[in-house]
């Protein structure tokens, strides 16, 4: 037997407080002279034998009685078997995450009951959802039942428990089949990617945090080629450098994937992707620009998404002297550049005189910067070469650990003929960008990130604090085929006959 | 009248207390209460006293103390006087007082027990008696042959004084006084395998009873688990049964109204004494009753 409330336990000793104090009293207790025991002989003569030691068994019931509010309020359960779940309907949380459970092996353990993936009757095939709602998905499922009863089959990762509470009062019992992860049972609390992307890969960026104190293995993957590998205890900041050879040209579609649960899919390219979405910001005020850009980065990375803020993009094209203040900038004449005076702006704001570019470490970068990709572009092919060729200013942003600059384009397409350039800016919002709003491009986790990951424990005491449900149970998962009940009921019922009892005697 | 009040010396109990005389002070013991009691012609002697027997003697002016009974209204009729009827005296009647003086009268021990409280209440109520004229004899019933001694105001005390304990109440010993006037047994009652002998003989003899108990005879006010040794035969029994205080005071309550029923069927007086009540209280409350 186990108890949902051990604590109460303790209190035990004091049940036994009556037969001690009785026994003790009777130690102490010395003989009475009384002038004759003439009635104590005959009461005792008369009552039988087992009254005779009602006294004693008066103290043995108190103590039982005692003991069994300790008990009621210490929350027994005990297990037993799965059939008395046969009233109960079945719902099975249908999102991606579930895929990793064989749930036709639980579905078998409940053919006797109501079965629901989601909304849907269980007709001999799962279909995974991206999401769901599972507090309506329940109280749509009762109502069309009409039952009391349901039995949650899920892993606690897309369930808002928050929202138990507006489970439908039809509801008498609630139980939760809480599915493990195998091994690695953990979840990212906190996730930040954040890819760098120059003319080239420069740098990707990854800060995780994990829920749990277990050490992870942590495969990182781009483009389905692994190239890193970490174990990693409760928290993960890892930057690296691409190869470029892990660019394909014209197939490039950043993707980068951690894997870190054992899962097995049948679907391997499914296994916990992270896409890093490639969102373009694309000046507009210059139509020109805007379409030779877009059409250069999409040769570069395939496909992309366009957005009409700066701040939701993770690549902004800008036409020259468009500035954010607040982007901490750098920027530099170039040789053979106009030679425009141009502020060097250090990262705390302040604006000192011109700068020698020869002395700054982004020329090196710019000048290591090679794409010998090609594009096509209806005008031409085009390289891209190093911008010490380009002619115009040049402003150079600097965002973490990557120098990136810009110049402005020609209005022409045809200026661009022998040094085309390529300007990207990435804005420092990339990381909050990540954590408000995720835009996965297919289905699959993780999921949205306004549900909180749990680790299980965590999850149980979430549970348990919805006083709503008396029957409110969470399986252990690796006993799928007990149920625990709780003992609490009968101990009151019991007490309190008990007590009926004791009053009688 | 003469009454001599000794205080309390050495840790002897006095018996005739001057509380108790100044409770009764105007009492009158009506001599109808004594005829009630009686149930034997010759336990009294006919003396000439004015006094309410059946006999006229002669006539006296009302007072408001006469019994109104007693007046003559053809008299009054005839001579517009109030005129009370005065009967020949059956004063000086014999009283005998039995007391048990077995252990169990021995309780409690740490206050008046019942045999010192019971001897008080002799003193008095012998006194009030001497006070009438009555004769007085005082008959310790114990284990040893009973004497039968006549009490006076002078010996009150040393009479009283003089008992002793003795082990058991031989009832037997009760067959041994002739008796021959108003008797009163002041016991606890407790005669154990003697009782209905007991009671028989003092059936046949007309003895009334006075019953005096402690308090924590009648209230018992012990645990339900508890060990008792008899104080008589030295026997120990143990208690462990719940609620044992309310079925004992049951009990008690039935072996009272038990003791009630079998005197009244008889015509005798059966009167409880309570130690929680003064033993004067306890004699007032039965002569109001009794008269």
């Amino acid at each position: 037997m186990k108890f949902l409330n051990p604590y109460f336990l303790y209190f035990l000793p004091f049940a036994f407080l009556p037969l001690l104090i009785y026994l003790f009293d009777k130690i102490k207790r010395k003989p009475v002279i009384f002038p004759s025991v003439e009635i104590i002989e005959e009461i005792i003569k008369e009552k039988k034998r087992s009254l005779r030691l009602s006294f004693f068994l008066r103290q043995i019931i108190r103590t039982i009685i005692l003991i069994m509010l300790i008990f009621s309020f210490a929350r027994p359960v005990f297990d037993y078997d799965l059939k008395s779940l046969k009233d109960f309907t079945i719902i099975i949380d249908p999102t991606y995450s579930m895929k990793e459970f064989n749930l036709f092996e639980i579905i078998d353990l409940f053919k006797q009951n109501k079965i629901y993936v989601g909304m849907e009757e269980y007709k001999d095939e799962i279909f995974y959802e991206r999401e769901a709602d599972i507090v309506n998905i329940i109280n749509r499922v009762i109502d069309k039942e009409n039952s009391s009863s349901v039995l949650l089959v899920t892993d606690g990762q897309k369930v808002n428990f928050k929202k138990l509470e507006l489970l439908s009062k039809n509801i008498s019992n609630l139980v939760i089949l809480l599915l493990k992860h195998t091994k690695n049972n953990f979840y990212f609390k906190e996730l930040e990617i954040y890819p760098f992307i120059s003319a080239r890969l420069t740098e990707i960026s990854i800060k995780a945090v994990l829920n749990t104190d277990e050490e992870v293995k942590v495969v990182f993957y781009l483009n389905d080629k692994p190239f890193a590998e970490r174990n990693v205890k409760k928290s993960i900041n890892l930057s690296f450098i691409p190869d470029k050879s892990m660019l394909k040209n014209g197939e490039n579609i950043l993707k980068l994937l951690i894997e870190a649960n054992d899962f097995v899919f049948d679907n391997q390219i499914e296994r916990g992707f992270y896409f890093i979405p490639i969102r373009v910001y694309i000046d507009r005020n210059n139509l020109l620009f805007h379409n030779y850009i877009k059409k250069i980065v999409r040769s570069l990375f395939g496909d992309i998404e366009e957005v009409r803020e700066i701040k939701d993009a993770n690549i902004v094209f800008i036409n020259g002297l468009k500035l954010n203040n607040n982007v901490p900038t750098y920027i530099i004449p170039e040789t053979g550049f106009d030679n425009k005076s141009l502020a060097f702006i250090k990262e705390e704001g302040e604006i000192s005189g011109e700068i020698n570019s020869e002395s700054l470490p982004s020329l090196n970068i710019f000048k290591e910067i090679r794409l010998k990709n090609t594009f096509r572009y209806t005008g031409g092919i085009y390289d891209l070469t190093p911008c010490v060729n380009a002619g115009k200013s040049t402003i150079i942003y600097k965002a973490r650990n990557t120098y990136l600059f810009t110049f402005p384009i020609a209005e022409n397409i045809s200026e661009l003929s022998d040094n085309p350039f390529l300007a990207i800016f990435i804005y420092e919002t990339f990381s909050s960008f990540y954590k408000d709003r995720i835009n996965i491009k297919s289905d699959f986790p993780p999921e949205e990130s306004d549900f909180e990951f749990y680790s299980r424990s965590e999850l149980v005491e979430k549970v348990k604090k919805i006083n709503r449900f008396i029957n409110l149970k969470i399986f252990e998962p690796d006993k799928i085929k007990e149920r625990k009940a709780e003992l609490r009921q009968a101990l009151l019922i019991l007490f309190a006959l008990f007590l009926i009892l004791e009053a009688l005697i | 009248m003469f009454v001599r009040l000794i205080k309390k010396r050495d840790g002897v109990w006095m018996y005739l207390e001057k509380e108790a005389i100044d409770y009764f002070k105007n009492y009158d013991l009506k001599e109808s209460f004594l005829m009630k009691l009686s149930n034997k012609p010759e336990g009294f002697f006919s003396s000439r006293r004015i006094g309410s027997s059946a006999e006229f003697e002669e006539y006296k002016e009302y007072v408001p103390s006469d019994n109104l009974k007693d007046l003559d209204w053809k008299k009054y009729a005839r001579t517009q006087k109030l005129l009370v009827r005065q009967y020949e005296s059956y004063a000086h009647s014999r009283i005998y007082f039995f007391l048990d003086i077995s252990n169990s009268m021995n309780f409690p021990t740490r206050r008046l027990s019942k045999l010192e409280y019971s001897k008080k209440f002799i003193a008095i109520f012998s006194y009030l008696l001497l006070k009438n004229q009555n004769e007085v004899y005082f008959v310790a019933i114990g284990e040893r042959s009973p004497t039968e001694i006549r009490i006076h105001y002078d010996n009150i005390e040393k009479v009283l004084a003089g008992v002793e304990i003795e082990k058991r109440f031989h009832y037997s010993n009760l067959l041994k006084i002739k008796a021959d006037g108003i008797a009163f047994l002041i016991s606890d009652g407790w005669w154990g395998k003697d009782f209905q002998s007991v009671i028989d003989i003092l059936v046949s003899k007309k003895i009334n009873f006075f019953q005096v108990l402690s308090a924590e005879e009648i209230d018992f006010p012990y645990r339900d688990f508890s060990e008792f040794i008899d104080s008589e035969k030295g026997s120990k029994v143990s208690v462990d049964i719940s609620n044992f205080s309310r079925i004992y005071r049951k009990r008690m309550t039935e072996r009272i109204n038990m003791f009630y029923d079998r005197f009244s069927n008889y015509s005798l007086y059966y009167y409880t004494m309570n130690d929680k009540i003064p033993y004067y209280h306890s004699l007032k409350n039965f002569l109001d009753i009794a008269v």
